[in-house]
């Protein structure tokens, strides 16, 4: 009895609930899901390097053109980053590299003031770094040339352009789609690379290995003379040919 | 709650007398007194009091929301952890409100599904308990971190580092298990405040209360359907919380069970646990349902007998715990294993001693004086015996956490802990955001299911046919 | 890789060092995750706030990153490919004493210093000095310019010439001048002071060490007819026997007689267990008593009775001259029965036993010790005590000190030239008093310390690192020390060239043709040994020359030895002071080395302070703490203030106090650590005092790392006499009982339900065999070098958050007032079922297919759970950024094949990770699969004196560390966790009797 008055009172009350405001809750309630989707899907993509760093192209102090020097002169890219082959990092050419042609070649040409200003004030160029991994990542250059990976896996190919750009995201995820199927990513090494595959025992080379198809032999492992003291029965935890994926290979 | 015709059966009767239950609200009033007043104290001019109180905590609240600031600005060493003690109040803090916690779901869950009526005068306040308890519980794990901004981390999402969360780690199902909890317990609370915030709406005469209180109450009109809509959800959101009043605080436990340190490597942890959280929970929904029913003078709908109720479950859980203190030193001792033993002997005797016994009084010895009719039904005593339970599980979480780290295998890296003002002051904060947001609630949502409570004044449900009469003549 | 002169020389042109800055750039600089560390500090702060929000932007699209520069060199320099090291050999020079260095370079920085292998002295092995001078070098608070009183920033030639100026006015005016030089062991050096006395009639050079203990050279003088210390070989001493000698501890060849200590105690098995032994007589407790087999804990008035009763004793076994026996019969016996176990001990020793007396005691003492020596004959021609072995320089300094002081007091001194030493600081007060009248003082030192502050010129000279010298060793040979780089002080060069350039400007005509110091070096061994360039060349690969020292004629006058016994007149009654050189800082030379003030003293285990040691029975009877404030007072009103450290196993009695602290100029570092105790000594003398204690009723806060000593009864270390290791049942070593089946290492593996994981290729293990390690603490200093591990300061330490990855935990086992010590160095077990790893929320500690723990920081978000859980508690976590408040060149310093750790982050020993991999890369280079065994070496291995660090692969089954895996020795620090770790014990042994031991281990 008191309850259906209640009821009734409520019917009575529910009239100014008027069917705009109702439109007006639905609208609020939908935009407010929307919002929601699209700051999930920025943080999502946002998370991406994918997206990252890929086509950074800074403007070079000097006007240097891999194009010109690699493609059309031919010169091998460990000419002047020389020791890229031993060392983790892939050494800038100094100035003295590049006097080593240009005080002969184009000496007086107005677009290399600048470096003949840094050889002869000993004042050194100031080059815009393309590439850059985060410094917790220890990455080796040369662990990788000598595994036979062509440079263009990496930075594409640097031969075809004027300003160099970075074509890879670097990121983690790539690096490890790589180390997982290397066969499907990697650029087996090039005449242009002029990369070194050969061995080192006792300091002197070994043998030199032309650059090498991407199956045979695989990556990181070589034919070669120096005896390797093997424990039988336990092989080396690595794939052949695949990178490692543990975290203490690149991050300590 | 829309009356069910049924069959009257006949009452029991005593040497002619008829026996009566103890009615669950006192001083017979209508369907209109009770909106009049619980929706009245929406539109109530609130006192001086409540504007101190709110004054108080809301400065309470941000001086820990400075502090935690400071803490995020500099880094965990403005805290006093060290070398093996790594977790602290932090952690304790953490697990001390995700206890708290419990109560509310409990009481809103179980309760219903038992069809205790009883609840209805305490449910909607020991819901809102139950979300604020488990922000405050969710700030600790996330400032906790050393680098907080990468707290993200400990989500499962796709990214670029092709980087998954290790699932074997506890804290992971903490994540988890904290956050379905939250999302539940609100989506638990709003279900039951849906027809109360419509009688609000129909209450209020200021605009913008009322068109607040409309958006909120999504339309409510009180019909039939909706009403066994309203039944039917509240009734599956009831039993999907139930579960989680045991998982959530079980996975808690966790956290310490699954390690190797002796004191908290240990299988009784999750009852152990859970029971302590219903403990604490009820300590603290005491705590804030008496000072509500004085402020409020609620004393027609909070009654004594609901008192006695809860002290009743304050009673039994407290001996669970009880129960559990004595059952590890038990095993601690017969399992033969010298560091466990250690580790108990220094909890009891070692430099923490003093929070140990402390432990053991306020939630062992104080809940003992509810074997008294008498004093379960006395507000003072209540009052005080769940406040110094409060005291006593937070000592619980502090003595599991800090004496098991401060010792553990190797002698020479043992250490001793003791907090810094700006714990000191995060742990106040929390405690200032969780009576702001209370009080909030106290004063702009109905802080008893009216709904509810009508449906159990009597006359709204089918009664023995003197009472209905009585009620009618009325 | 050692490089040869040519590239050297061109390394210390200044243009290179600009380029090598320049390179620097280019290079793989060390620096935590972006863009935390790389703000200045209140953007930081406020990025931290934000960073949440950073760590979106820095990844999501359109936001371009800051622009970095690529900075190369002008010219390469020779031999420099960016990220490849190069290793040079150098020398260190400890005072007197020396050993052959490797040094590390990266980019042209030096950044990491082993020790020679080829030397004979370091054979690899290193200090925590030669570590730390590492520090020293790239210290900011080294002075740049030279400074003329107030006015700073004076050319060098102007100052010269001022100085050379006020030398001439003395000269003309009849004064003389004085050079007071360090005790030092170049023969160069020497050589060039001597030209400079012989050019300058006026010019007198003095020794002015910052203490004296001359009594042995006294001794020896009188008696031998050498006048300086012989120093023992212990690789040829069975029985050693120390009477308060510490020649494991603060001797100066520490590093020489640990090695030759250990290498008698390494015991393989038990079929070849053979051991020297070791008895310690001492009043305080020192690194070499920790490490005793037998420890008599005696007063010090008590030595010369001892002694005179032993030797006594002795002749019933052995002639002993009568007119000895005759002197040692005046000396009151005391301690008969102990002195007559121990005779008869030295007896069937024989030759191979030799008795060490602590430079600090009296003549008596000496004189007693050198009578035993030569009755048991271990003094002589390839004898324990080898006339040949003399410390270089190491005759009575007293004498012309003296003359000095007349001199001063005469006031016929005009001008005083300090040259690398800090009277100031070191003298008393009557020295100081009268150095003070002098009107031209100029100081030429690293720092602007107490002395420089009081000079007139203060010349700031190279750091050994950056200038030309070489060295002597003990054993006679020679090493060169060349310059790893440029000065950093604006290219002012050495101490030694400094003077040479001030000879230069005093008389030109004579030194115009000595170019510098390098040139003088070579001239002078081309003279002096007849080193062409061709060898000269082979020196500087090798790092070491030898040469022949004709060992002086020995002669015994027994009778000057007979007048040296007598009873020297200690008060018993009286509370004894002795004041030594602390373990950390020495003589306080190393004071502004926060690696070394950070390094835990191998007993007390204290940092950042000097205290007053007592005996648990002095401090009882005294009513005082560890931490009251005591003021110490010797008659002559000589105070000092100082806390209390209750050390047991001093006897009762005896304060003892460190040199070192208390330095009041010279650095930030210094200041305000610990009190000066140089005004107790004697006239420099160490050696016993009367002091009057008087205690303050204040506390002060001490920061030890190590705040429980005994091991409550569990088998964390594990203890066996040799006799019990050798009897054919073996010893009884604690071994937890639990259902298994056998593993590699022949211990048993609990049974489990998952299958363990099968480690192919290389599993890294390592030994650390207990009874070799002394607990020195150079792989600590060692360890925080390779991996960029900060100094976190006394107020963190106080909280217990030092970052050492390695520590030495030290226990104390048997009663309060005689304990025996152990030491064990605990560093991460790199667990197979690692506690740490599976309570990680975000992967950021996991298990590498070689067995190593990894702890990647760039994942870590810190919620400590591994620490919690970790059963070693070695995990050390970034509680602050540590690492923000690096003042230039320090961040030269960094390693940068290590990650620097920001705040946040957890961390700890990675077993050298980035060693392991470096190893890899050469053998693949080399065409093999595998690591040889000893291809990797982790730095503390690398510094360990003892040889008790071993590392390695385990799946190699000759490796050295699985043949020792498998030793009876061997067990786990809490194996019953089944943690199963990848760290080897090797059960401590000491040459005593079993009961002794067994009684130790049932306390």
């Amino acid at each position: 009895m008191r309850l259906r008055n209640e009821l009734l009172v409520y019917r009575r009350e529910a009239l100014m609930f008027t069917p705009r405001i109702d439109r007006r809750i639905k609208q609020v309630t939908l935009w407010g899901l929307a919002s929601l989707v699209t700051a999930a899907l920025v943080t999502y993509f946002g998370m991406h390097n994918r997206v990252t760093d890929v086509g950074y192209r800074p403007q070079q102090p000097v006007p240097f053109s891999h194009k010109l020097h690699v493609g059309e002169l031919g010169i091998k890219c460990i000419y002047c980053h020389a020791g890229v082959e031993r060392s983790a990092h892939s050494p800038v050419p100094t100035v003295s590299t590049c006097m080593g042609c240009h005080l002969v070649v184009k000496a007086e040409s107005p677009r290399l003031a600048l470096v003949r200003q840094a050889w002869e004030n000993g004042t050194p160029l100031e080059w815009r770094r393309v590439h850059k991994l985060p410094d917790y990542v220890h990455f080796n250059h040369a662990r990788h040339i000598r595994a036979g990976i062509d440079c263009a896996s990496c930075h594409g190919p640097v031969e075809r352009m004027g300003v160099v750009s970075q074509v890879a995201p670097l990121s983690m995820g790539w690096c490890l789609d790589c180390h997982r199927n290397p066969e499907r990513h990697i650029i087996p090494a090039r005449e242009i690379s002029g990369i070194f595959t050969g061995l080192r025992a006792n300091g002197q080379t070994v043998q030199l290995a032309q650059s090498t198809p991407v199956t045979n032999p695989p990556y990181g492992m070589w034919s070669t003379p120096v005896d390797a003291p093997e424990i039988p029965g336990v092989p080396m935890p690595k794939l052949p040919g695949r990178g490692p994926e543990n975290c203490s290979s690149c991050h300590y | 709650m829309q009356p069910t015709p049924a069959t009257v059966a006949t009452p029991p009767h005593v040497n002619g007398q008829e026996l009566q239950r103890e009615p669950l609200v006192l001083g017979n009033p209508t369907l209109h007194d009770v909106t009049e007043k619980i929706a009245g104290i929406a539109v109530s001019r609130p006192s001086w009091k409540y504007w101190l109180t709110l004054g108080i905590t809301g400065t309470a609240a941000a001086w820990g929301l400075f502090c935690i600031g400071y803490t995020i600005a500099t880094g965990i060493g403005v805290w006093g952890l060290n070398n093996p003690v790594a977790w602290g109040w932090d952690i304790t803090n953490f697990v001390w409100w995700i206890g708290i916690g419990h109560a509310g779901t409990l009481i809103s869950a179980i309760l219903h599904l038992f069809r205790q009526r009883w609840r209805t005068a305490i449910n909607r306040s020991a819901e809102a308990m139950t979300i604020f308890a488990v922000i405050c519980a969710g700030l600790f794990p996330l400032i906790h971190l050393g680098r907080p901004w990468f707290a993200y981390w400990l989500f499962p999402y796709p990214n670029q580092m092709q980087m998954w969360i290790n699932f074997r780690s506890p804290l992971v199902w903490d994540v988890f298990a904290v956050s379905t909890y939250l999302t539940v317990s609100i989506l638990f609370w709003y279900l039951g405040l849906i027809p109360d915030l419509a009688t609000l709406r129909n209450y209020v005469k200021r605009r913008i209360p009322k068109a607040l209180y409309t958006f909120f109450s999504l339309g409510w009109v009180g019909s039939a359907r909706h009403w066994q809509h309203y039944e039917i959800a509240y009734l599956i959101l009831a039993a999907i919380s139930t579960p989680l009043v045991l998982s959530v605080h079980s996975v808690v436990s966790f956290d310490f069970a699954v390690s190797i340190l002796p004191g908290w490597h240990t299988t009784i942890f999750p009852p152990y646990f859970v029971a302590g959280a219903i403990f604490s929970g009820f300590a603290m929904v005491l705590t804030l349902v008496l000072i509500m029913r004085w402020v409020l003078n609620l004393e027609n709908y909070i009654t004594l007998k609901h008192i006695d109720n809860m002290n009743r479950i304050l009673l039994a859980t407290g001996m669970m715990v009880g129960y559990a203190y004595a059952m590890e030193f038990f095993i601690a001792m017969y399992s033969g294993n010298e560091y466990e033993r250690y580790a108990f002997l220094n909890r009891a005797f070692g430099p923490y001693g003093w929070a140990y016994w402390a432990m053991v009084f306020c939630n062992v010895a104080v809940p003992q004086l509810f074997w008294s009719p008498r004093l379960r039904r006395n507000v003072v005593v209540t009052f005080i015996a769940s406040i110094l339970v409060n005291v006593g599980m937070w000592l619980e979480r502090f003595v599991i956490i800090t004496t098991s780290l401060h010792r553990d295998f190797l002698p020479s890296s043992w250490d001793y802990y003791a907090p810094t003002w700006v714990e000191v002051s995060i742990y106040i904060g929390t405690l200032g955001i969780f009576f702001t947001l209370f009080l909030l609630f106290a004063k702009y949502v109905p802080v008893i299911a009216i709904a509810e409570t009508k449906a159990i004044l009597p006359g709204a449900q089918p009664e023995h046919h003197v009472v209905a009469e009585a009620a009618a003549s009325r | 890789m050692h490089m040869c002169d040519e590239g050297e020389r061109s390394m210390g042109k200044h243009k290179l060092w600009q380029s090598i800055e320049e390179v620097h750039g280019e290079a793989h600089e060390p620096v935590a995750p972006e863009p935390l560390l790389e703000q200045p500090f209140s953007r930081r702060r406020f990025m931290a706030l934000l960073s949440a929000s950073m760590a979106l932007a820095a990844g999501s699209a359109g936001c371009r990153r800051p622009d970095h520069k690529l900075v190369p060199a002008v010219a390469a320099p020779e031999y420099q490919i960016p990220g490849l090291p190069l290793f040079y050999t150098t020398a260190f020079q400890h005072k007197n004493a020396a050993f052959g260095l490797l040094v590390k370079c990266r980019e042209g920085r030096p950044i990491k210093i082993e020790g020679n292998d080829l030397h004979p002295i370091s054979a690899g092995a290193s200090t925590a000095y030669a570590q730390a001078s590492l520090l020293t070098l790239y210290d900011p608070d080294r002075i740049r310019r030279v400074r003329m009183g107030n006015t700073l920033r004076v050319p060098l030639e102007t100052a010269l010439a001022q100085l050379a100026e006020a030398l001439k006015e003395e000269a003309a005016a009849g004064r003389l001048c004085y050079l007071c030089i360090e005790e030092h062991c170049s023969p160069s050096y020497e050589a060039l002071l001597k030209a400079l006395q012989a050019d300058f009639p006026w010019l007198r050079v003095v020794f002015m060490p910052s203490f004296l203990a001359e009594h042995a050279a006294a001794v020896n003088a009188q008696v031998l007819g050498i006048d300086g210390e012989l120093v023992p070989n212990l690789e040829r001493a069975d029985l050693i026997v120390t009477v308060e000698a510490d020649p494991l501890g603060i001797d100066r060849y520490a590093l020489w007689h640990t090695r030759n200590f250990a290498a008698r105690r390494r015991v393989r098995n038990r079929q070849e267990a053979r051991m020297n032994r070791l008895v310690a007589v001492e009043a305080i407790m020192s690194l070499t008593g920790t490490n005793a087999d037998t420890r008599l804990r005696m007063h010090p008035a008590a030595f010369e009775g001892f002694l005179a009763a032993t030797l006594r004793e002795l002749a019933r076994y052995r002639s002993v001259p009568p007119v000895l026996l005759g002197a040692a019969a005046q000396v009151p016996a005391a301690y008969a029965e102990e002195a007559a176990r121990l005779a008869e001990e030295l007896h069937q020793a024989g030759e191979r036993a030799a008795v060490l007396v602590g430079a600090h005691l009296g003549e008596p003492i000496h004189a007693l010790a050198l009578a035993i020596n030569l009755a048991l004959g271990s003094v002589g021609q390839g004898k324990v005590f080898d006339p040949a072995y003399v410390l270089p320089n190491s005759h009575r300094k007293q004498p012309e000190l003296e003359r000095f002081r007349e001199e001063l007091r005469a006031g016929r001194v005009g001008a005083v030239l300090f040259a690398n030493v800090n009277p100031e600081y070191t003298a008393d007060t009557e020295l100081r008093q009268l150095l003070a009248r002098v009107g031209r003082k100029a100081a030429l030192s690293l720092y602007h310390d107490e002395t420089a502050q009081s000079c007139w010129i203060h010349i700031p000279v190279a750091h050994p690192l950056e200038s030309w010298g070489d060295a002597l060793a003990v054993d006679g040979t020679l090493s060169v020390q060349q310059p790893l780089l440029a000065p950093l002080n604006e290219g002012i060069g050495s101490l030694q060239d400094v003077l040479i350039q001030l000879a230069k400007v005093l008389a030109p005509e004579r030194w115009s043709e000595v170019e510098n110091y390098y040139d003088f070096v070579r001239r002078h061994w081309r003279t002096a040994y007849g080193v062409d360039d061709q060898q000269w060349e082979r020196v500087l690969r090798e790092g070491i020359y030898r040469i022949q020292r004709p060992a002086p004629p020995l002669r015994v006058e027994l009778n000057a030895l007979a007048r040296a016994i007598r009873p020297s007149g200690l008060d018993r009654s009286r509370l004894l002071l002795l004041v030594l050189p602390s373990y950390a800082l020495y003589d306080g030379t190393y004071a502004n080395c926060g690696w070394l003030q950070e390094l835990p003293d191998p007993i007390t285990k204290l940092t950042w302070d000097n205290v007053a040691a007592m005996s648990p029975g002095t401090a009882h009877r005294l009513g005082l703490k560890s931490g009251d404030l005591v003021r110490l007072q010797q008659e002559d009103g000589a105070i000092i203030e100082l806390p209390v450290w209750v050390q047991p196993g001093m006897a009762d009695g005896v304060v003892l106090t460190n040199l070192g602290y208390g330095r009041t100029a010279g650095g930030e570092v210094l200041r305000n650590v610990g009190q000066n105790a140089y005004p107790l000594l004697r006239s420099g003398h160490l050696g016993y005092t009367a002091v009057q204690l008087t205690s303050l009723g204040r506390r002060y806060p001490l920061a030890t790392t190590q705040r429980y000593h005994r091991l409550q009864g569990r088998p964390i270390v594990q203890l066996a006499s040799l006799e019990e290791y050798t009897r054919p049942e073996g010893p009884q070593f604690h071994t937890p009982e639990f259902p298994g089946y056998p593993g590699a290492d022949g211990r048993r593996i609990p049974l489990t339900i998952v299958p363990p994981y099968e480690y192919k290729g290389h599993r890294w293990w390592m030994v650390i065999d207990l009874s070799a390690c002394t607990g020195c603490g150079a792989c600590v200093v060692a360890c925080q070098a390779e991996n960029n591990i900060p100094v976190v300061g006394k107020e963190q330490v106080l909280r217990g958050r030092e970052m050492h990855w390695i520590r030495i935990d030290r226990y104390y086992v048997g009663p309060v007032e005689n304990p025996r010590v152990v030491h064990q160095p605990m560093l991460c077990q790199h667990c197979e079922n690692a506690p740490c790893e599976n309570v990680c929320p975000v992967a950021a500690t996991t298990h590498s297919p070689e067995g190593l723990n990894e702890m990647t920081y760039n994942r870590c978000v810190g919620t400590r759970y591994c620490l919690n859980n970790c059963p070693y508690k070695v995990r050390r976590f970034n509680f602050l950024n540590y690492h923000t408040d690096q003042r230039p060149p320090l961040e030269m310093l960094f390693n940068p094949d290590v990650t620097v750790r920001m705040r946040g982050v957890m961390e700890k020993c990675t077993f050298c990770v980035q060693r392991i991999n470096e190893a890899k890369y050469h053998a693949k280079d080399e065409g093999r699969t595998r690591v040889r065994d000893g291809e990797v070496l982790t730095a503390c291995q690398q510094a360990c004196p003892a040889g008790a660090i071993l590392f390695g692969d385990a799946n190699d089954p000759d490796s050295r560390v699985s043949q020792l895996r498998r030793s009876d020795r061997a067990y786990y620090v809490l194996e019953e966790l089944n943690v199963r770790p990848s760290v080897t014990y090797l059960a401590k042994l000491w040459n005593a009797p079993v009961e002794q031991v067994h009684q130790l281990r049932e306390s």
